[in-house]
């Protein structure tokens, strides 16, 4: 490789990431060939690499990766769909806010998982208890950053409105939505991957859930086959990234004027 | 025009400004001038109805302001809060216009109310006025999209009056301070307002594009002869671009004094401020806004401006 292409390479933050793994990667098979680790007690890296490769094939995979991508796409849809308004609701309403923020401040910290029984009481059905276990968890970061954003929204930009004659209603619309909306889609992308491994989480511990962590749970009990289950944990890896990294991208495309000032702000003196 | 009575206002127990009167012929050009703090921000702010005055009122053309009167133009000192990001240059010039139609549909929309109610205890009626309100829902949506072009024309005869013609389709963040104040000015002249308020619109940018900007506004003003109050705390700005000063002390902000400008018109940077008129009402203005008493004797006669002047 020539000089100017590693420098490329070791400058974009994918590329460091991959170079990061292709150490690792080497390292391990490296120190398993040297005899240093058990092969019984940890698969080579190629091995691994060949059962991820094998479980493209795998139809009973390719469909737990369906039923948890679903899940997820409902429980993303529901919590957008309440946390947004409510944020937006109580970024307006100061007293609101204090009202709730102690219960919010209790709520949040609650790993979602626990509550499957509870939820699967009330819910009686295993994939809808699902989706509310990840609503729950997916909430909390959409909510407080909707806040955030709208209680941000510049005084002047408002009174600016106001002074062409726009009402309250009005100004809602078209500055403080806009203006916490790059606020907002930071929490959905938070949210995003939350609600994967949490719904990954829910599926290995509920025992009705389908799903990758049903499947894997499934692999665990049946062939014990560890290459497998890395190559399970690395598919899940690849898609939360490929999660974050639309959600990344679709917000630089829809909020260009906000990392363009953000940018601007940044380069003065 | 514009009457200001006895306008009071206070924050709490601290008094920002206290029995301002003032009034403003249509047309003219007034600058209110006085030190930072002294509440010309907030004497701007009750005369656009924005903020309540504690006591006291401002009347416009027979009718006291209590909210935001029908075409008032604002600009503010900080662009850069004011421009919306999001939308393009276009889009933020157009902005105002939006709030005009749209009281006129608010009120379509009420008088859509009141066919309602009483629908509501008569079925047939009320399926009728469904049928009427998908039919007049059809027009809107055809009348929406004529609307919005020429709206966007508006905007851009604007935008072509200050100069930035070609700027139409670009945002306000990839525009330079002088032409992000160019873009609210040319907000403010979309709306035809009837009266223009400017609060320190001209103090985030450079010497250079100061200057510029003044003479935009002397310009499209006197073209169109908008009633126009600047609020600035540039003693030599107030003079140059005003018809008229009014000297605010320092605070709680009172009218400590009015200075006429008969300086001949049209204005300029150079030849206006090398007049000895100039420099005799700028150290008029000066020593009103500093407090100092004008000195027994008359004022130095050796000035710079003055020798200027002396040159043919
Ligand atoms: N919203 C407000 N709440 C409390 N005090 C205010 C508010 N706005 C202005 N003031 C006070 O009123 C005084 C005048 O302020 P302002 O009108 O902004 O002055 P200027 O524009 O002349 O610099 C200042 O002492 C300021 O602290
Ligand atoms: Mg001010």
């Amino acid at each position: 490789m020539t000089s100017t292409a590693w420098r490329a390479v070791s400058e974009s933050r994918a590329g460091r990431g991959a170079a990061g793994l292709v150490i690792l990667f080497g390292a391990a098979q490296l120190a398993l060939w040297a005899g240093r680790v058990s092969p019984a007690a940890f698969p080579l890296p190629t091995t691994v690499l060949g059962s991820a490769a094998g479980l493209v094939r795998n139809g009973a995979f390719v469909a737990s990766v369906g039923d948890t991508m679903l899940v997820w796409a409902q429980a993303m849809a529901i919590t957008v769909a309440i946390a947004v308004p409510v944020g937006l609701l109580l970024g307006t309403l100061s007293g609101a806010e204090r009202a709730l923020a102690p219960l919010i401040e209790f709520l949040r910290p609650f790993p979602a998982v626990v509550l499957i029984p509870l939820v699967l009481l009330i819910v009686q059905d295993d994939t809808r208890t699902e989706v509310v276990i990840v609503v729950y968890a997916a909430i909390w970061p959409v909510l407080i950053n909707t806040v955030y954003g709208v209680r941000g929204v510049d005084q002047l930009a408002r009174e600016t409105l106001r002074s062409f004659g726009f009402g309250p209603l009005s100004i809602a619309r078209r500055v403080s939505l806009p203006s916490a909306a790059p606020f907002a889609a930071t929490g959905v992308r938070i949210a995003g991957s939350i609600a994967f491994v949490v719904a990954v989480a829910a599926e290995l511990v509920g025992t009705g859930m389908n799903g990758i962590g049903a499947f894997t749970a499934s692999q665990e009990s049946g062939t014990g086959d560890m290459a497998i289950l890395i190559a399970v944990a690395v598919w899940s890896g690849l898609i939360g990234l490929a999660i974050n990294a639309v959600f990344a991208g679709a917000e630089r495309v829809a909020f260009r004027w906000h990392f363009a000032l953000a940018t601007s702000t940044r380069e003065l003196p | 025009m514009l009457e200001v009575t006895s306008l009071t206002r206070a924050f709490g127990n601290h008094l920002a400004i206290a029995d301002i009167s003032m009034q403003v012929a249509e047309g003219e050009l007034v600058t209110i001038v006085g030190p930072s703090g002294c509440g010309k921000s907030t004497l701007l702010r009750c005369v656009a109805g924005l903020l309540p005055p504690t006591s006291g009122q401002v009347v416009l053309n027979g009718v006291p302001v209590t909210r935001v009167p029908d075409r008032l133009a604002v600009v503010f000192q900080d662009y850069s809060r004011s421009l919306y990001p999001w939308l393009s240059v276009a889009a933020n010039v157009a902005l105002p216009l939006l709030a005009a139609t749209r009281r006129g549909s608010d009120r379509g929309s009420r008088r859509g109310r009141a066919v309602r109610d009483p629908a509501v205890r008569d079925r047939a009626a009320s399926q009728r006025a469904v049928s009427q309100r998908a039919v007049s829902q059809r027009a809107v949506s055809q009348r929406a999209v004529s609307q919005r072009a020429a709206r966007r024309a508006v905007a851009l005869a604007a935008l072509e009056s200050v100069g930035l013609g070609g700027f139409a389709d670009r945002y306000p963040w990839q525009l330079s301070g002088g032409m992000q104040q160019r873009v609210a000015i040319a907000r403010a002249l979309a709306c035809e307002p009837v009266l223009l308020l400017m609060d320190e619109p001209f103090g985030a940018v450079d010497a250079q594009t100061r200057e510029d900007l003044e003479d935009l506004l002397l310009r499209v003003q006197a073209e169109r002869h908008i009633t126009t109050l600047l609020v600035t705390h540039d003693i030599d700005e107030s003079v140059y671009a005003g018809d008229r000063v009014i000297v605010l002390t320092r605070g709680p902000g009172r009218v400590r004094a009015e200075v006429a400008v008969d300086l001949p018109a049209p204005r300029d940077q150079i030849t206006t401020k090398e007049r000895r008129e100039f420099a005799r009402l700028r150290a008029e203005v000066s020593r009103l806004v500093r407090g100092t008493p004008a000195p027994a004797s008359a004022p130095p006669e050796i000035s710079p401006p003055e020798i200027f002047q002396q040159a043919p």
